[in-house]
């Protein structure tokens, strides 16, 4: 017996999918009522190349189709068509992938079917990336139960911190520990590795070699939330 | 060091190129090529340096990139001519935070936390 929390539809819907349930054109549907579609929406008058499609402000512009696939939109989000055709590299597979997650994510909608490749590819990460933000404690005891589409996450990040001599206990230790979907891990690693000038052309992780373990971990803490994995 | 490209360029061609790049590092971070960013990331410094260096500081011309609708342009700006307009710079970290498109959401979100946490050097000024 499933305990839904709460009645947010959207909720509901990523539970359903979490079981196997959900097919991606209910997901689809499930997130466009979250983005508030509304069926009375402004359409792009005929005769324009983009006629028929929905629009909500007149900044529509350039190829808002993807191959043969229309495109409706009920954000200003716009992705780049993703390819029918499943990419001969992981690298291109994750890339669009995570473009469909985010684009999902922000309230955009790819109608029609995504390609099936994206689903056989990444529909657990996907999925994983729609989730709400949890606490700190969920976060941790959800490493006792690992899952697709979730990734082991150090606070303070592993290899700088071992590095520079903190015992391994510690860095691998429960305390150092959250379960998060994989895309936002992959897109808080990004940020730690990146040059920056607010840290003088360093990467934050470059530039916290040698800060505390209270230092790290607070900015750690940071990330999870700035990226959207741990609640305010 | 200025390369002898960048000196022959006119301020609008080298604001040019800030966007250029930027556009492509919002690329690269989006499909997670982080070589790729950190490889525009040193072709971007120069092109900074030398707006820095001319008369009177023209990185004042980037300033009206903040309406700019690429993400990845705005926060660049507001990351590399902080200094010249700190209000407007944290106003764009808080407008990009807000649109929850990740992962310049998260990126725009840790510069203010790194400004919160007294870690940023943006008020320094530092020459990249």
């Amino acid at each position: 017996m499933v305990n839904w929390s709460g009645s947010d539809i959207f909720q509901r819907r990523w539970r359903e999918a979490a079981f196997g349930v959900l097919d991606r054109a209910r997901l689809v549907s499930a997130l466009a009522r979250k983005a508030g579609f509304r069926p009375d929406q402004p359409r792009v008058p005929a005769g324009n190349p983009d006629g028929g499609q929905w629009t909500d402000e007149p900044s529509w512009s350039g190829d808002t189709r993807a191959g043969d696939q229309p495109i409706i939109f009920v954000s200003h989000d716009r992705p780049p068509p993703i390819p029918k055709k499943r990419p001969p590299t992981i690298r291109e597979r994750n890339r669009w992938s995570v473009v469909v997650a985010r684009t999902l994510f922000a309230g955009g909608i790819l109608a029609g079917e995504v390609a099936e490749w994206v689903w056989e590819h990444a529909r657990d990460r996907i999925i994983a990336y729609q989730e709400p933000p949890k606490t700190l404690e969920e976060l941790r005891q959800a490493m006792a139960n690992p899952k697709p589409g979730y990734d082991g996450h150090h606070l303070n990040e592993r290899t700088p911190a071992l590095r520079d001599g903190y015992d391994k206990a510690l860095v691998d230790g429960p305390d150092n520990m959250v379960l998060i979907p994989t895309y936002r891990h992959w897109q808080i690693t990004g940020w730690y590795a990146t040059p920056n000038p607010e840290f003088g052309g360093l990467s934050p992780r470059e530039f916290l070699r040698g800060q505390s373990w209270e230092t790290r971990r607070a900015v750690g803490l940071k990330a999870l939330r700035d990226f959207g994995a741990l609640k305010p | 060091m200025r390369t002898n490209a960048m000196t022959k360029m006119t301020a609008a061609e080298l604001v040019d190129r800030f966007v250029e790049i930027s556009i492509e590092q919002g690329k690269a971070l989006e499909s997670l090529e982080t070589a790729r960013f950190n490889r525009l990331f040193k072709k971007l410094a120069p092109v900074v340096r030398e707006l820095r260096s001319r008369s009177g500081d023209q990185r004042h011309l980037l300033l009206k990139l903040y309406d700019h609708p690429d993400l990845q342009v705005k926060l660049n700006v507001a990351g590399w001519a902080y200094a010249l307009n700190p209000e407007a710079a944290v106003a764009t970290f808080h407008t990009v935070r807000d649109t929850r498109k990740y992962p310049w959401a998260g990126h725009a979100g840790m510069s203010l936390s790194m400004l919160e946490m007294g870690l940023s050097k943006l008020p320094e000024d530092p020459v990249i």
